[in-house]
């Protein structure tokens, strides 16, 4: 693996939205064993104004799709703010794979120049991608990770990092 | 002192004296190269830290200025890591990580600060750290092998050290941030949106 502006970001992304959907699999396993209704959990949020578990889910797939889509000069699906059940999410995730996959690794590493628009700036491709898409991205998935933890979901650190837990650290 | 074996135990030696220092973006001028390593991974680090240090700065605000303020041990879960543990952990992957691929032994991982003050100078050692490293040295290493996951579970494999950096320990290191920001957000410190990195920050 090259360290291109793809792989920093893409690659990343698919990474990051197989690893949701294991997340949602898991909470769909949980609440099925458990009878418990998940309406409450995906409205369930960490902190006063911080955005309940179902929006930060779809937050991780925006990110995703629309600022690859935005360097590389496509056309970004439509928002589709899916419903907020567990089926409807997990359906907005695989959306969301699929689109990420098909952009081409040149469309990124051919645009890092490229000046795209970063709330009132100009920025390059490569650092809107690196200094804001990233951190938003992994701040999406961690706060739907803590959320499912602080509910009881026995998802793990190995979940989030697949076999690289090597610390085990939470 | 934990800090300081801290810094002692990571200190990143240096490969020849005079030997160019890799930095970001000046070194890559006009010019346009392809990514390296050290490109993708050096400044992100250097970045979340900054940002990390920027919100426990306002933490200790909220804190009434408090060093040793009971922040310092609030989690968000029973489960996961303290405050003073995230800071820990973040600078930690952040320095053994680098480390690990420069093909260095990793150094053992610091008690967590009992104090604001110790957590910024901890913060300081990483950046210095991380900003000692060898732009070159770090990129000559893009094809090694690093081994991930555990023996005992029967999950251990090795990866390319670029896979490593970047689909591994890259997540880690947002994901003890984020916890960080969480952590504050949830004890009731009015953080806003682009107190997290810097001028931008995630959506509330």
């Amino acid at each position: 693996m090259e360290p291109s502006l793809y792989n920093t970001s893409v690659s990343a992304y698919v990474s990051g939205l197989v690893r949701l959907r294991g997340f949602i699999d898991r909470t769909a396993e949980h609440l099925a064993k458990c009878g418990f209704e998940e309406g409450p959990l995906l409205g369930r949020s960490l902190a006063r104004r911080l955005h309940p578990l179902g929006r930060q889910i779809l937050s991780a797939c925006l990110h995703a799709e629309r600022d690859p889509a935005r360097v590389a000069g496509l056309e970004p699906p439509p928002r589709a703010t899916a419903p907020m059940t567990l089926s409807a999410l997990r359906e907005r995730v695989e959306r969301a794979l699929t689109f990420v996959r098909s952009i081409a690794p040149d469309r990124i590493d051919g645009n890092a120049d490229r000046r795209v628009r970063d709330g009132w700036s100009q920025v390059s491709g490569s650092d809107y991608l690196r200094r804001h898409s990233i951190p938003h991205f992994y701040f999406h998935l961690t706060v739907v990770y803590i959320t499912l933890r602080r509910s009881g979901i026995p998802v793990s650190k190995a979940d989030f990092v697949g076999a690289a837990g090597e610390t085990g650290a939470a | 002192m934990p800090v300081t074996t801290f810094a002692a135990a990571n200190a990143i030696p240096h490969g020849e004296p005079g030997q160019a220092r890799g930095s970001f973006p000046e070194a890559l001028g006009n010019k346009r190269v392809s990514p390296s390593l050290y490109e993708a991974s050096i400044p992100l680090y250097n970045r979340g830290l900054n940002g990390l240090r920027l919100i426990l700065g306002r933490a200790r605000v909220h804190a009434g200025g408090d060093s040793e303020s009971s922040l310092l041990t609030s989690g968000v879960d029973d489960r996961l890591n303290t405050l003073a543990g995230q800071v820990v952990l973040a600078c930690h992957r952040a320095a053994t990580d680098i480390r690990r691929v420069l093909g260095f032994e990793v150094g053992k991982r610091p008690k967590p600060p009992a104090s604001f003050d110790d957590m910024d100078r901890l913060i300081g050692q990483t950046t210095a750290l991380l900003d000692s490293v060898d732009a070159d040295a770090l990129n000559g290493v893009q094809g090694s092998k690093i081994a991930v996951g555990s023996a005992q579970k029967g999950t251990r494999r090795m990866i390319g050290a670029t896979e490593f950096i970047l689909l591994h320990s890259i997540p880690q290191f947002y994901f003890h941030l984020t916890t960080a920001y969480v952590i504050l957000r949830y004890n009731g410190v009015p953080l806003r949106k682009p107190d997290f990195l810097g001028s931008s920050g995630p959506t509330p």
